[in-house]
């Protein structure tokens, strides 16, 4: 999934319908969360993301944040998120 | 607007032989009927007959028609009387200066009867629904109002409970912008007896009402166990436990926690998905930094959670940053940030007594006209290391760390005649007890214990009652209005109670307690049902204890209590 822009409370029905979505598909065995396109994301995103790990981890998903880069990538960090989620940084 | 026969039309026009045939057809219709004949008396009249609709003439002496409709749309406010102006419908400078002056329609003079019964009618309709739009709105204003009210009373409260009760205005400032009414930043400092400042910095996710409701529950176990000198290990524990519990799913607090010590010259620190806590000293150096290494609080269960604190030894004075990311993040009208490195810098540029404010007011010109989209928050905190008591400071660290390794406490307390008068004993041990390692399960045993023997220690040692008196009838209200005389006159005396726990030997709980009274015949043979509703309760605690002994002449005792 490829969320565009700002990764906070307005988004959050959009982003929820999408991966409600995308794990009907039964093939699935990782989600890849691609924040390359993502500006800002605030306490409501992380929320969304907590959101999505619990109903995946049911699951027996593993969930991967890919290509966190900039004011993004602080706010992941200060939250540990790391130690929750596989997260690979940007370094381009 | 009354029924349709009842409708009361106000015909107001200088020439008698219009105002005849329009009351003539208007009476026919069924209507009431009142008149005027120039604009003034139509103000009157309007007054005294609050007329459901006017038939205005433009032309007449002392008032016009344009000026009375002025006058009379001003004096009914928001209750409304449709005006109809009648007038030659080609004289466009009349229809302008009709509707600049706030009439609702027009009919050409000559009037035709058909087009005024229509209008009559199209004006009625409108005044229903202009009706209802007035009770709605009002309806609507009283809602905001309301909601406005308790919106600033609830606000009132928060404050008041989150309110830093007994810190120094000098020691530690705070700042709080919320983003909408309520604040989900959480401020919370308090001092413990041994002058250890607990600070907590909290930010609940999300912000508003939602963010606001699990502030008040964090904030209070948190004072509830910064006062009783719990650590941050187990007060981030329960609180990690609680928000884990009611948050719902996705939600967490970014916390931190920290424990200044200026005696030990100590800051631990735990911090959980806040931005770094700096400490700067008074040349502008940042001493040390404490990063976020946790998540936040809420987010793991009780077993995965992490509790380690990061502790700092900080010999010079200086001052402590905290704050919520709101500050960090703040954009302006350019859409930047505010950032640590501004921050720092604008920290650093001043000297330590205007860090504060000058940093309060770089966040709010960043912000200029914008609105911050999350809660800000800003602590500062100054820190004096005491410097004479470096080597007993150490020696006390020391030995607190040799009992902590071994899981054992030991609690002592001596009570003299003043506080044994006003105090209530027995369930403020019984709280320190609890916070530390006592199961739920087994604290109402202890409770019963420690009220007997505290209780024979006071009544029986001290005050020395007779427990007898308990067997006459109305016993009970003899002694205990003698026992509340023979406590205010007590003058003198004193309990001594120490409460350990001992680990060498299973795990053992041990109350020692010793009163300065001459002791009372404890191997005394009494008979069970004698001791049960009155007595001294000792058959009760030999029930539940592994071990009891009288010392002395009997004014000290020692017991044993098998922890689960």
């Amino acid at each position: 999934m490829s969320p565009i822009g700002s990764f906070d409370y307005h988004s959050q029905l959009v982003f929820i319908e999408a991966y409600k979505d995308y794990l009907k598909n039964k093939e699935i065995n990782q989600v890849e969360i691609d924040f390359t396109e993502v500006e800002y994301i605030d306490s409501s995103g992380l929320c969304m993301l907590l959101q999505l790990r619990k109903e995946v981890l049911a699951l027996g998903i593993e969930v991967h944040l890919v290509k966190c880069g900039g004011i993004v990538q602080d706010i992941i960090d200060t939250a540990n998120f790391g130690q929750i989620f596989k997260i690979s940084m940007n370094r381009g | 607007m009354r029924k349709w026969s009842l409708m009361k039309i106000h015909i107001v026009d200088d020439t008698p032989g219009n105002l005849k045939r329009l009351s003539v057809f208007c009476r026919k219709q069924g209507f009431d009927v009142v008149t005027a004949t120039n604009g003034k008396e139509a103000i009157e009249v309007f007054l005294s007959e609050s007329p459901d609709l006017i038939l205005m003439d433009v032309t007449m002496p002392v008032m016009n028609g344009f000026e009375a409709t002025t006058k009379i749309k001003a004096l009914a406010k928001d209750h409304w009387v449709p005006i109809i102006l009648v007038t030659s419908l080609d004289n466009e400078d009349n229809l302008i200066k009709g509707m600049e002056s706030g009439v609702d329609d027009f009919l050409s003079s000559p009037v035709n009867f058909k087009i005024l019964h229509e209008k009559i009618k199209v004006m009625k309709r409108l005044s229903g629904l202009q009706k209802n739009l007035n009770i709605n709105l009002k309806e609507l204003k009283e809602y905001h109002d309301k909601a406005e009210m308790e919106i600033s009373l609830a606000k009132n409260v928060m404050d008041k409970i989150i309110g830093l009760s007994n810190i120094d205005q000098n020691a530690l400032r705070h700042w709080i912008m919320p983003a909408q009414h309520f604040s989900g930043d959480i401020i919370a400092a308090t001092k413990t007896h041994s002058n250890k400042l607990y600070a907590f910095i909290a930010d609940v996710a999300g912000h508003g009402l939602q963010a606001a409701l699990m502030v008040l529950p964090i904030s209070q176990i948190f004072y509830t166990m910064a006062e009783t000198g719990c650590s941050i290990v187990s007060i981030a524990e329960e609180l990690n436990y609680r928000v884990h519990q009611q948050i719902h799913t996705g939600g967490f607090v970014a916390a931190t926690f920290i424990i200044i010590d200026t005696f030990s010259g100590t800051i631990e620190v735990w911090n959980g998905g806040n931005p770094p806590l700096i400490i700067m000293n008074h040349q502008g150096e940042i001493l040390h930094s404490w990063k976020s290494i946790h998540l936040p609080l809420g987010i793991l269960n009780k077993e995965a959670f992490n509790a380690k604190t990061e502790i700092h030894t900080v010999k010079s004075d200086a001052q402590l940053f905290i704050c919520s990311d709101g500050l960090l993040e703040a954009q302006g009208e350019d859409n930047k940030f505010f950032g640590p490195k501004k921050m720092i810098s604008v920290l650093r540029k001043e000297p330590p007594e205007h860090r504060f404010t000058a940093l309060v007011d770089a966040v709010k010109k960043h912000l200029g006209n914008q609105l911050a989209h999350d809660d800000i928050s800003l602590v500062e905190i100054q820190y004096r290391p005491e410097k004479q008591h470096k080597s007993i400071a150490q020696d006390v660290k020391k030995k607190k760390s040799k009992l902590e390794e071994s899981g054992s406490w030991k609690l002592s307390l001596q009570l003299g005649s003043e506080k044994l008068r006003l105090l209530s004993v027995v369930p403020i041990l019984l709280k320190w007890i609890n916070l530390l390692d006592i199961r739920k399960s087994q604290s109402g045993a202890i409770f019963v214990v420690l009220s007997e023997l505290y209780t024979n220690a006071l009544d029986h040692g001290l005050l020395k009652l007779d427990s007898k008196l308990k067997q006459l009838p109305d016993g009970f209200d003899l002694y205990f209005s003698e026992r509340k005389s023979r406590l205010e006159n007590l003058n003198g005396g004193t309990i001594e109670i120490e409460i350990s726990k001992i680990t060498s030997d299973g795990k053992l709980l041990q109350i020692h307690i010793k009163d300065s009274g001459e002791g009372f015949a404890h191997e005394m043979d009494v008979p069970l049902e004698l001791t049960a509703p009155s007595g001294r309760g000792i058959p009760l605690i030999k029930s539940l204890c592994k071990e009891v002994r009288y010392l002395g002449d009997g004014n000290e005792a020692i017991v044993h209590f098998e922890l689960d």
